[in-house]
C-alpha cells in the first residue's frame, strides 16, 4: 500500500513573537562591539535532543546599483551566544546567519523567550 | 528566521515572520572635524580663490540624499562656479546649476548651501565621500583659525530625517595660512655715524590694511643696539598726511620694537592696503663699525576680541652701513702729552721710539684691531718692530706687518674717549730733518675690516742730524800765503 504523500510545513511564528534590537543605537554604527540581539518564543519546540540549527536572514545594509552589502559581515565566525544553548558555530554566508547549536537547556525547548546575540553588525543607515 | 532539527537532512521546525529592526530614534552618525579636508588654493590672507571642500562619511550611503554645507560667517563667498563630486552629486555632470543647491544667507548658524545629492553611482556605497569644488571663497584677512564649516546629511528633502552630522566641522588653520607680504622695508640713520644713538626713519608698505588698535613688530638689524627690554622708545610718525598715531614702541627682545595702536585707539582714519608707513625711532644706537647692519623684519597684527593675529610680514637681508667716526685729539698735546714723539729724533737714527697717542672717538672691541700707516720716508723694520714697543704688551699679525703699516690687535676692549698710546720700534728714522709726512690711523672691528675711527694725521720732524761716523782733513801746504789744497773725507 502506497503511503499517502504528507508535506508538513513549519509553524509559524508570529513577528509579535520575534524582537529585534542592537546594542548601538547610532544609524550605520559598523564596529565589532556592535551586537545583533534577537529575541523569539518558539512556535512549537525547539530541536529534540537539544541540538539543531538556527538561520537567520538579514537584509541588504545597502543596495547602490550593483554594489551592496548585508547587515552582518561573512567574515563574522562564532561570534553568537545564547544563555539558553551551547552554540558551537557560528557563520554568515549571503546575509544569512546559520547558528548550530546543542545542549538546549530544557527551560528553553518551548514557551521561554530565546535571546541570541551576535556582534559584528551593521546598524542601518536610513 | 527559522529553525531546524539536527538530522542528517534537517528539516524545519519553526519559521518566523519578517520581524523589523525599529531605527526610528537611533541617532544620526557623528562626523568628525578630521573627516573634512578644507583645501583653498590660495592659503594667503585675504586671497580669493577656489577651495575644494572634501568629507568622508564612514557609513554607506544610498539614493537620494541633502547635503547641507554650513560655511563660516567669517568667509566671503562669492559663487560663480561649483562642481561636485561623490555624494554631493546630484546629476551625471560635475558642473552644478543653481537650481541644484538651496543658498541661504540667513540660515542659523551661519550661511548655507544645501545640495540634492546623492544621485549618481559613482562615490556611494561602502566608502561614500563627497567633494565640492567652490569658486570662490576668501581667506581670513589675518592668520587665525576660520571658523567651522559644517556638514549635515538627511534622508529626506524636508531635511528632517538626519543620517549625519558634524558637531565640530573642518576650518581652515592659522598655521595652514600664509601672511601677506610687507614690501619696500628700509631704514636710514639721523646720523650715519657708527655707534651713535640717533633716530632712524622706517619705511615699509604693508599689502593689507590691518586693525587701527593694531600693531606693529619690527626686528631691528641686529647691527643696532636697543635700550633694554620693556624700556620705551619714541615714536615719531613722518610727514603731514601721516595717519599713524603711535607715539610710543616698547622693546619686547633685544632686537625687537613693539608698537601698538599703531592708528588709534579712535582713530578717525583707516589705513588702505598698501598705504605706505613711515616714522622715525628715537634712542638706538648704530652699528658698532663700518658693516652692514643687517636685515630686519617687519610684521604687522590686527587686533581682534583683544587678541592679535598677524597680517602681514616682510623682512630685508642687508640694511645699511654706518659711516666711520673720526679720531679724537689728545687733551694734553704739548710736551710729553704731544701726539707724536720721536724718543730720539736723530736722522738716521734706528733705535728710537715713536709714540704716537690719541682718543678713540668710538668703542674698540677686545680683540678688534688698529692699523698705524706711516708716511713713506718713516720706515719700519717689520720684525724688528713687532718684537718691541706695544707689539709686544698687545700684538701685532705677522701677515699685515709692512715696511709702512703695522696692525695691532687689541686685547681688551677700549672705551670710546679713553686715550691710547703705541709705541713703535723698530723704525728708520727720516734721513733729514724736513718734516715727514702725516701718519694715519685706523681702528677697526674684530672683522678687521670694518672700521670704526679713521684720522690722527700727525707729522713730525728729526731736529737733530746724525752724527758723522767719520771725518778728516787733510792740507797740501803748511806755508804761510801759499796757495793751499784742503782735502776733506767722511
Amino acid at each position: 500500500m502506497q503511503l499517502p504523500d504528507l508535506t508538513i510545513q513549519p509553524a509559524v511564528i508570529p513577528a509579535v513573537n520575534v524582537q529585534v534590537t542592537t546594542s548601538s543605537k547610532t544609524l550605520g554604527y559598523q564596529e565589532n562591539n556592535n551586537t545583533l540581539i534577537i529575541s523569539f518564543m518558539p512556535a512549537t519546540t525547539m530541536a529534540l535532543r537539544g541540538k539543531g540549527t538556527i538561520e537567520i536572514a538579514v537584509p541588504y545594509w545597502y543596495s547602490v546599483n550593483t554594489a551592496r552589502a548585508f547587515m552582518y559581515s561573512d567574515l563574522a565566525n562564532n561570534k553568537c551566544k545564547s544563555d539558553c544553548m551551547t552554540i558551537h558555530s557560528s557563520k554568515a554566508f549571503m546575509g544569512t546567519i546559520r547558528i548550530t547549536y546543542q545542549d538546549m537547556k530544557s527551560k528553553c525547548f518551548k514557551k521561554t523567550k530565546i535571546v541570541i546575540k551576535c556582534q559584528q553588525f551593521y546598524n542601518p543607515i536610513y | 528566521m527559522v529553525t531546524y532539527d539536527a538530522e542528517k537532512s534537517p528539516k524545519r521546525i519553526d519559521a518566523s515572520e519578517s520581524a523589523a529592526l525599529d531605527a526610528t530614534n537611533f541617532k544620526a552618525t557623528r562626523l568628525f572635524a578630521e573627516d573634512m579636508k578644507i583645501q583653498p588654493q590660495n592659503l594667503e590672507i585675504g586671497a580669493s580663490s577656489q577651495w575644494t571642500i572634501f568629507i568622508k562619511v564612514p557609513i554607506p550611503m544610498e539614493l537620494g540624499c541633502y547635503v547641507k554645507v554650513f560655511y563660516p560667517k567669517d568667509l566671503e563667498f562669492d559663487f560663480q562656479q561649483i562642481t561636485a563630486q561623490g555624494f554631493f552629486k546630484p546629476k551625471r555632470s560635475d558642473q552644478l546649476t543653481r537650481d541644484l543647491m538651496e543658498y541661504n544667507a540667513l540660515d542659523s548658524p551661519s550661511p548655507s548651501l544645501t545640495f540634492k545629492g546623492c544621485n549618481q553611482f559613482n562615490g556611494i556605497g561602502l566608502e561614500p565621500y563627497g567633494r565640492l569644488l567652490v569658486s570662490y571663497f576668501t581667506t581670513p584677512g589675518q592668520i587665525k583659525d576660520s571658523g567651522d564649516f559644517k556638514v549635515f546629511i538627511y534622508k529626506d528633502e524636508a531635511l528632517t530625517q538626519l543620517i549625519a552630522y558634524q558637531e565640530k566641522g573642518g576650518k581652515i588653520m592659522a598655521t595652514d595660512l600664509q601672511p601677506g607680504t610687507v614690501s619696500d622695508i628700509t631704514i636710514s640713520p639721523t646720523n650715519m655715524g657708527v655707534q651713535e644713538v640717533t633716530s632712524h626713519k622706517i619705511t615699509f608698505v604693508p599689502a593689507h590694511s590691518f586693525s587701527d588698535d593694531g600693531k606693529i613688530r619690527i626686528k631691528m638689524p641686529e647691527g643696532l643696539l636697543l635700550p633694554p627690554i620693556n624700556k620705551q622708545l619714541k615714536i615719531e610718525p613722518y610727514g603731514e598726511n601721516n595717519k599713524m598715531k603711535a607715539t610710543v614702541g616698547t622693546i619686547i627682545s633685544s632686537s625687537v620694537i613693539e608698537i601698538q595702536d599703531v592708528f588709534g585707539p579712535g582713530s578717525d582714519k583707516t589705513m588702505e592696503p598698501e598705504e605706505k608707513i613711515e616714522f622715525f625711532v628715537h634712542g638706538v644706537r648704530n652699528q658698532p663699525s663700518t658693516k652692514d647692519a643687517g636685515g630686519m623684519k617687519v610684521t604687522t597684527f590686527t587686533k581682534i576680541n583683544g587678541e592679535f593675529y598677524e597680517v602681514d610680514n616682510g623682512e630685508t637681508k642687508k640694511s645699511f652701513i654706518a659711516e666711520a667716526g673720526e679720531l679724537l685729539p689728545i687733551a694734553d698735546a704739548d710736551g710729553d702729552g704731544k701726539p707724536l714723539i720721536v724718543s730720539d729724533p736723530v736722522t738716521f737714527s734706528k733705535t728710537a721710539t715713536w709714540t704716537l697717542r690719541f682718543r678713540a672717538a668710538h668703542r674698540i672691541p677686545g680683540t678688534g684691531y688698529i692699523k698705524v700707516e706711516a708716511p713713506p720716508e718713516v720706515v719700519f723694520s717689520p720684525d724688528s718692530t713687532m718684537s718691541g714697543g706695544t707689539c709686544n704688551q698687545w700684538s701685532c699679525p705677522k701677515e699685515d706687518a709692512t715696511s709702512t703699516q703695522i696692525v695691532f690687535r687689541v686685547p681688551n676692549e677700549l672705551a670710546a674717549g679713553q686715550e691710547i698710546k703705541i709705541d713703535l720700534t723698530g723704525i728708520e728714522n727720516p734721513r733729514t730733518t724736513k718734516p715727514t709726512g702725516t701718519f694715519k690711523i685706523t681702528t677697526y672691528d674684530t672683522d678687521k675690516t670694518s672700521e670704526i675711527d679713521i684720522g690722527y694725521d700727525q707729522n713730525t720732524a728729526m731736529t737733530i742730524p746724525g752724527e758723522l761716523g767719520q771725518f778728516s782733513a787733510t792740507q797740501s801746504n803748511v806755508t804761510n800765503g801759499d796757495i793751499n789744497k784742503y782735502e776733506f773725507s767722511m
